[in-house]
């Protein structure tokens, strides 16, 4: 058996949760992000709301049911500096609340004031400087915007191409800034320079032997290693660089398997949660031990 | 003489069956039509813009569009082999890379978002391509690989039949159609247009934060049993009425994945003969405001493969030959008539006979020019966002906003409250059809 470094060992289920009788179950969770305090945000784009929960899976409270900050299909997520973005993917906005779920305003959207038509999915955000990334199934690109809402460049474009983006449904950010985005209708990873000019790293791709099948949501550990759902073989995938480490879950809603993963989110130490769109539940892998390292 | 006479007529026997056989041999289609998509560049010039290209083994195929248009007099189709500059479609020899054998035809500009039928053949034979750029038809046109048949499949074994990576038919459809990975948001009910807009889908929603009735393929995989009202087939899922792959029977001269991907239904009728059930016929008008459907024709004998009884005259539907056609066509005389045990509200009727105003609700044309009620003229396919007074949700206990019982659904009707009625019905004092004027 080949040597494994601790940091690298594969994580096991642990626990679920979501599933709780209505109001509170959750319905097509789509996106996960964990706030300041540990908590987890998930928004669930058929309830229309974003539900917390601590992170042993208790239900705590829900937000952007009403009011002004109401949403109707609430898909990508991020958390900065004590704001939760929120990505209203039919609204085509995206709006700010506070963790505990007050409406602070609509940070960007499609098509009013200097803003381009853009439809919003995965949202990641840059923790140095507060820089929101936005992924944009209409443009098929991901807009990059200050903390006023100012759009300040886009990465990829349409199409097929190096660079070019078909669906993105994901985008997540390293160390360096370096911009991970899955690329979800051509099957793969590519990874763009900072200022989003270069593509440094492709992983997978249409008509490779080990290509992904829709890759969605990401995450970037402080290992350097990527962790992706990928929604249709519903299977979560660990990289280290374009080399893959190991696969969680498989078809099945046993504990441990996954059903249609969306996204994934670390926690403090080191617990990845799983949002499973198909089910309407949250897994969580980890080391008993507190082996994997964040 | 008789010799001359003999080999005469053996040579004119020769050639008539030479001109009889020799139209129908010469009908052929490619054996498939390749079509890639590539989005053009992001200039403010291209921006909205692709190119599609069409690759075929062999030459010689001739190439037709179809055209949709609409004015105040309704919708107009027709099928030209000119470009939209004017230019006659001809197939060019593809040069070097790795399709040197291949042939190809190439649209320069196609509008994003906008839906595309062109069709390839001989002699009255065609295959059809149906093509929505930005993206490649995931369904119903070849690819270059095999990546978009594994995101649905898996290629040597699957715990699901059908070697499906998914268990559940409706989780794999909205994995790309909640407006993910296409421009068809089914739980919404939206559709983009050319431009980005987001309009209403000609179904309606689905999502129970909009819909307050739907076919409900939620259910599915669950031991709920849900009876299609008017019929006898229980459970519901997307594949009832969708076929991912769907190809007309490969012998017919018009080879086509359907409208929307709808079904071609087959039945076995006692005895060994099998029955067709009619297409739907029925195609896209797409503006940069709008999404409209033409219907031409097939609903309600669609409709009527699990709503049976509410299509009750169909006399053409094997499973129900003793029915009487009273409800089922096309003239305007008799009003209401009994069919079988009940009076029955018409449908398939032209309506054009009688009413002599443009309504808003859907028809069939039939190609005869009428105006023919169906199903689809007072429901959705999907579901509705109306609200009747009432919330109706499966998925929830069956009570309405003030905690009393539900006791009815919105069943899926177009217009709120007695809207559908009154778009024909104008006047219920003077101009009820059937009725006598006072």
């Amino acid at each position: 058996m080949p040597f494994v470094p601790k940091r690298y060992a594969a994580p096991v289920f642990l626990f679920s949760f979501g599933e709780m009788p209505w109001p509170d179950e959750l319905k097509r969770p789509m996106a996960l992000v964990f706030d300041g305090l540990g908590s987890l945000h998930v928004s669930d784009f058929e309830a229309g709301a974003v539900r917390v929960f601590s992170k042993e899976g208790e239900y705590l409270y829900s937000y952007g049911e009403h009011g002004a900050g109401n949403l109707q299909t609430p898909y990508g997520l991020a958390y900065y500096s004590g704001r939760v973005y929120v990505a209203d993917n039919i609204a085509r906005r995206v709006l700010t609340f506070s963790r505990k779920g007050e409406f602070l305003g609509v940070f960007l959207a499609s098509g009013e004031g200097e803003a381009d038509v853009f439809i919003p999915t995965a949202l990641a955000v840059n923790l140095d400087n507060g820089h929101l990334y936005i992924a944009d199934v209409y443009g098929h690109r991901v807009l990059v915007a200050d903390q006023q809402g100012k759009v300040l460049f886009s990465v990829g474009s349409g199409g097929g191409g190096t660079g070019e983006l078909s669906y993105p449904n994901g985008v997540a950010l390293d160390k360096k800034s370096n911009i991970y985005v899955a690329d979800s209708s051509n099957a793969r990873i590519q990874v763009f320079s900072p200022d989003g000019d270069r593509v440094e790293r492709i992983i997978g791709g249409k008509g490779k032997s080990d290509s992904l099948s829709v890759p969605r949501g990401l995450a970037v550990d402080n290992n350097g290693l990527l962790w992706l759902a990928d929604v249709l073989t519903h299977t979560v995938s660990v990289f280290n660089g374009a080399n893959r480490l190991y696969e969680l879950g498989g078809l099945g809603t046993d504990e441990g398997l996954l059903y249609f993963p969306n996204s994934v989110a670390l926690a403090g130490d080191g617990s990845l949660y799983v949002a499973e769109r198909g089910l309407g539940r949250i897994s969580v892998f980890g080391n008993r031990g507190g082996v994997i390292k964040n | 003489m008789k010799r001359f006479t003999l080999v005469f007529a053996v040579l004119l026997l020769l050639a008539g069956l030479t001109a009889w056989y020799l139209p129908a041999s010469a009908q052929k289609v490619p054996r498939r039509v390749e079509v890639v998509v590539n989005m053009l560049s992001d200039s403010p010039e291209d921006r909205g813009f692709s190119r599609i290209t069409f690759y075929m083994e062999e030459e010689g195929y001739n190439i037709e569009r179809q055209v949709v248009t609409k004015s105040s007099g309704g919708f107009y189709w027709y099928w030209t082999n000119l470009d939209e500059n004017g230019r006659l479609m001809r197939l060019t020899r593809e040069s070097g890379g790795s399709y040197g054998g291949y042939y190809k035809y190439i649209i320069e500009r196609a509008q994003n978002y906008q839906d595309y039928i062109y069709r390839f053949g001989k002699n009255g034979a065609w295959l059809e391509a149906r093509v929505y750029p930005p993206n490649e038809n995931a369904h119903a046109n070849y690819q270059k690989n095999t990546d978009t048949c594994k995101n649905c499949h898996s290629t040597h074994y699957a715990q699901t039949s059908q070697l499906l990576n998914s268990s559940l038919v409706f989780e794999l459809c909205m994995t790309c159609h909640d407006g993910s990975n296409s421009k068809y948001n089914i739980l919404a009910g939206s559709v983009i247009v050319p431009g980005g807009a987001a309009v209403p889908a000609p179904a309606g929603p689905y999502s129970s934060a909009v819909a307050t009735s739907y076919h409900n393929v939620f259910r599915e995989g669950t031991d709920t049993v849900l009876l299609a009202p008017g019929g006898e087939k229980t459970g519901l899922k997307c594949t009832d009425c969708h076929s991912a792959h769907v190809l007309q029977d490969q012998t017919k001269p018009v080879r086509s994945s359907s409208f929307r991907l709808l079904k071609y239904f087959r039945q076995m009728i006692p005895g060994g003969s099998v029955y067709d059930q009619p297409p739907v016929i029925a195609y896209s008008f797409i503006t940069a405001s709008s999404y409209e459907t033409v219907y031409i024709s097939g609903i309600n004998e669609f409709c009527s493969e699990c709503h049976e009884r509410y299509n009750y005259g169909q006399n053409l539907n094997p499973k129900l030959p003793h029915y009487p056609t009273h409800t089922l066509r096309t003239g305007s005389s008799g009003g209401i008539q009994k069919s079988g045990d009940y009076y029955r509200h018409p449908t398939g009727i032209n309506i054009a006979e009688w009413l002599k105003v443009p309504i808003s609700l859907p028809l069939e044309d039939r190609g005869t020019g009428g105006k023919f009620m169906t199903c689809k003229t007072c429901h959705y396919a999907h579901g509705t966002a109306i609200m009747q007074g009432y919330h109706y949700d499966f998925e929830r206990d069956k009570y309405d906003q003030t905690g009393a019982p539900l006791t009815r659904s919105t069943m899926l009707k177009r217009c709120e409250g007695m809207g559908i009625c009154l778009e024909c019905h104008l006047d219920i004092w003077y101009n009820t059809p059937g009725a006598p004027i006072q």
